[in-house]
């Protein structure tokens, strides 16, 4: 029945061209599935050449997988190009390097002031509106303004200052440069001090704090300390004043890691929870 | 948490007259009531809807500043209670400040026989004045302070008790080592619950004596302080302090008491000095 159906087949289309079928039929006469079969033939006498070849089963040619779209790079610098394609502006150039400037000086000027997320997002963010209102546009700018905001929105403020650095770079035109690896955390820390300010102080900060002191091995190496610390001449720690000159503006209450020598070499706000103050230590070597 | 209510609303006096010990708070004089600045005006109080869960966090985690504590305090038969229990405190906050492993004890007499005399007691504010300004002697049976006198950090230890023993001369400059920075005033139920919920410990006084409270708990649904004692392990239940060791010592207040105490005037320590020799 399978060869009569076959013989039909090719009748129904003789006088056609039509590509070559290959029937691999199979002991009961059934033809054996469409695939890829390799015959080979080793010859026994050398004179002859082996063959090695693969039949299609199936006539036709199998399609390739369909090939997905290209997925465009999540870069810093393609989601930028983006944001500067989307402003509707005749005079782009020009704004743009009037914004890139602003964006240096402003950079530059509040390096050692701002340290961190929210002031450099709410200092940048103002500064773009003074530059675009006062060349009226900033409703053709819209784009770049918004999305650069979404960008910075949840950065930290490392990730904040290398990405207006590179917004600063493509205004200009050039190429952006890639972020900077993030620096490896020191492990070289021996000792830690958490400044807290008591009366700031929380039930969750006493439940970190009784994790430290609980740890027989780590409790010896934390001091934790108010800021207005004072020793016994009632002149201010002087540790502590050290530690808040490091710190600079950054917020209490905070964690600092601490070397051999005495030094401050790392600095975090405290975390949220004891298992994470413990990871955050333990990581930079207080353990 | 379940407390022994054998040990739940002591009435001071009568325990004292009873088992030979002492108590020794006196009301604060006129110009010392408004000492020590409101715990109220710059602390948040929780509401006492949050009580519950928030003492079920305390519970969860073992203990709170209980495990601070490195040994009952007994004053003996001298009524200095308001000096033992302010000691207690002091050495609480040292741990938590420096560490468990790093408390001095300290000798309470050696302030005590300044503000009082053999029977009168004395007053939990001037107490206060005292540490901010003077300090106490460490203890001349603790380790670490001979160790410290053998670094030559100071100079002077004097023994826990006995009104009558002379302090060598110089005393003060090693007193000064040892002192508070700031208190507190705690004058409601919602500020002392909030300032034991947040790890802060309390002098609170009534029936004559002082005692140090260190946890508030639930019993029943109802608000209680449990506090430390210094009449040493005769007394109270048993509890676990620093380095898991259980002892007798401690007692509860309810509600009530609590209200009593902060009536008259209850204070919360804020910081110690740190000594520059403690690393």
């Amino acid at each position: 029945m399978r060869q009569l159906a076959i013989w039909a087949m090719l009748a129904l289309t003789s006088g056609q061209a039509f590509a070559d079928i290959t029937l691999l039929l199979g002991p009961d006469g059934n033809p054996l599935p469409n695939g890829a079969y390799r015959l080979l033939v080793i010859p026994s006498d050398a004179t002859k050449p082996p063959v090695n070849t693969v039949l299609h089963v199936g006539g036709g040619v199998t399609p390739p997988p369909p090939v997905p779209p290209p997925v465009p790079p999540d870069t810093l610098d393609a989601r930028l190009t983006l944001l500067l394609a989307a402003v509707d502006d005749p005079d782009r150039v020009a704004t743009g390097t009037k914004l890139k400037v602003a964006y240096e000086m402003t950079l530059q000027l509040t390096a050692n002031s701002i340290t961190d997320a929210n002031s450099l997002r709410g200092v940048m963010a103002g500064i773009e509106k003074g530059v675009l209102d006062s060349l009226k546009k900033t409703a053709a700018w819209q784009p770049w303004t918004a999305g650069l905001g979404e960008i910075v929105k949840p950065m930290d403020f490392s990730q904040c200052l290398t990405t207006y650095k590179a917004a600063a770079a493509k205004l200009g035109g050039g190429p952006v440069p890639p972020p900077p690896p993030p620096p490896p955390p020191v492990t070289t820390a021996v000792k830690a001090l958490i400044l807290l300010e008591t009366e700031d102080s929380t039930q969750q900060h006493e439940l970190i704090r009784q994790s430290i002191r609980a740890d027989q091995i780590l409790s010896p190496k934390v001091m934790i300390l108010d800021p207005n610390s004072k020793t016994e001449n009632d002149q201010p720690d002087p540790q502590v004043v050290a530690a808040k000159a490091y710190l600079g503006n950054r917020p209490l209450p905070r964690v600092l890691a601490i070397n051999e020598a005495g030094g401050f070499v790392d600095d975090e706000a405290l975390p949220a929870t004891p298992e994470a103050t413990k990871a955050w230590l333990a990581e930079r070597g207080v353990k | 948490m379940i407390i022994d209510s054998r040990y739940l609303d002591v009435n001071f006096a009568v325990e004292a007259e009873d088992t030979g010990n002492m108590c020794g708070m006196l009301p604060p004089p006129d110009y010392l009531s408004d000492y020590s600045p409101l715990y109220e005006a710059s602390q948040r109080i929780y509401p006492e809807d949050e009580w519950s869960d928030r003492i079920a966090a305390i519970d969860a985690s073992g203990g709170w500043t209980e495990r601070y504590i490195r040994m009952i305090l007994d004053q003996g038969r001298e009524p200095s209670c308001v000096y033992a229990a302010t000691a207690q405190a002091t050495q609480i906050i040292q741990a938590k400040q420096f560490g468990v492993d790093k408390v001095r004890f300290l000798s309470w007499i050696s302030g005590y026989r300044h503000n009082g005399s053999r029977t009168s007691g004395s007053s939990v504010p001037g107490a206060a004045v005292w540490m901010e300004g003077t300090g106490l002697q460490p203890r001349n049976d603790d380790p670490r302070v001979k160790a410290d006198i053998a670094a030559g950090f100071y100079k002077h230890a004097h023994p826990a008790t006995g009104y009558g023993t002379a302090q060598a001369s110089g005393w003060k400059e090693t007193a000064r080592h040892f002192r508070t920075h700031e208190w507190f005033k705690v004058t409601s139920v919602g500020a002392f619950v909030s300032a034991l919920i947040n790890g802060w410990v309390i002098l609170g006084g009534r029936d004559g004596h002082c005692v140090c409270h260190v946890r508030p708990m639930l019993d029943g649904g109802k608000i209680i302080s449990m506090y430390a004692n210094s009449w040493g392990t005769s007394f109270g239940a048993t509890h676990e302090i620093a380095g898991g060791v259980k002892t007798r010592g401690f007692g509860y207040d309810s509600r009530a008491k609590i209200s009593t105490m902060v009536s008259r005037g209850a204070w919360a320590i804020r910081t110690v000095i740190r000594p520059s020799w403690m690393v």
